[in-house]
């Protein structure tokens, strides 16, 4: 069993310490033989991972694949890859040398939802729809974010958060794109974000899946 | 857990556990194959998640979301 981490272009590129890899044409399919353990959720056991594939992105484009799955050999992978060589090929060309940003805006909703032994249908649909509309002014407020960015990824949340949006960004508009969030920050107060990244462009390969 | 009392940088890392979390397990590209985490795995980590984002959403939380987040 093998554990696919991402579809990668150049690999005539030596790989890590750990990785090894199948190719096909200019593609590159980078897998671990992992331990008698399978791979578990733990936050270490996802960084790690994480730690792998960032270590790729650093001299080539990068297509990161699910977590958590097992091949049977890499001959499955390399199998994936023929078939799938043309859809590959158009990805790496869209993330060549992009990042990706994680943008979360957090709710303040929480404390005007009633109490759930006084809540009525009506003030529960009443309180979704406040929420609904706070989504819609975090969204607005975010949207010269977009102007910065190449593309974007926006989910509504039902949790504590509104919103979570992930930007592709060319790798030198970090900066600039941590620079027009502060302003956004500075002139929305109230809304409070979060930015992580840059990211493997985790949020755009996986289209239609 | 009082969010104050707590170093900026591993609340930092909290955050981008959370943002990790859901790219590896929601996002990327799918080969099929066999699923190899278990549901009471991935469950596990999400329990730990949704007591973080809340805790992320409290008032306490509020001067430390200034900051960009690495």
């Amino acid at each position: 069993v093998i554990e696919p981490l991402a579809i990668t272009d150049r690999p005539e590129r030596p790989l890590p310490v750990g990785l090894e890899q199948v190719r096909h044409g200019g593609l590159a399919g980078v897998f671990v033989r992992p331990g008698e353990r399978p791979p578990r959720a733990s936050p270490d056991a996802l960084w790690r991972h994480e730690r792998f594939v960032e270590e790729l992105m650093r001299d080539r484009a990068v297509l990161p694949l699910r977590y958590g799955t097992g091949l049977a050999g890499e001959q499955v992978l390399k199998a994936a890859m023929t078939e799938r060589a043309n859809e590959f090929e158009e990805l790496l060309d869209l993330v060549r040398g992009r990042v990706e940003l994680a943008v979360r805006v957090l709710d303040d909703g929480p404390r005007d939802r009633p109490a759930p032994e006084s809540r009525s249908g009506r003030d529960y649909m009443e309180s979704l729809a406040r929420r609904r509309s706070r989504a819609e002014r975090a969204r607005a407020t975010l949207e010269p974010l977009e102007g910065v960015a190449l593309a974007a990824r926006r989910r509504e949340s039902s949790g504590d958060d509104l919103i979570r949006w992930a930007f592709l960004v060319e790798r030198d508009a970090v900066e600039r794109f941590r620079a027009r969030l502060d302003e956004l920050r500075a002139s929305h107060p109230e809304l409070r974000m979060t930015c992580t990244g840059p990211w493997p462009p985790y949020s755009f390969v996986s289209g239609g899946q | 857990v009082s969010l104050s009392a707590q170093p900026r940088a591993a609340l930092e890392r909290e955050i981008a556990l959370v943002d990790l979390v859901d790219r590896l397990l929601g996002e990327g590209v799918v080969i099929a194959g066999d699923i190899t985490l278990s549901v009471a795995d991935v469950d596990l980590v999400y329990v730990g998640l949704r007591a973080l984002i809340t805790s992320v959403g409290s008032a306490e939380a509020k001067g430390l979301l200034g900051q960009e987040v690495a």
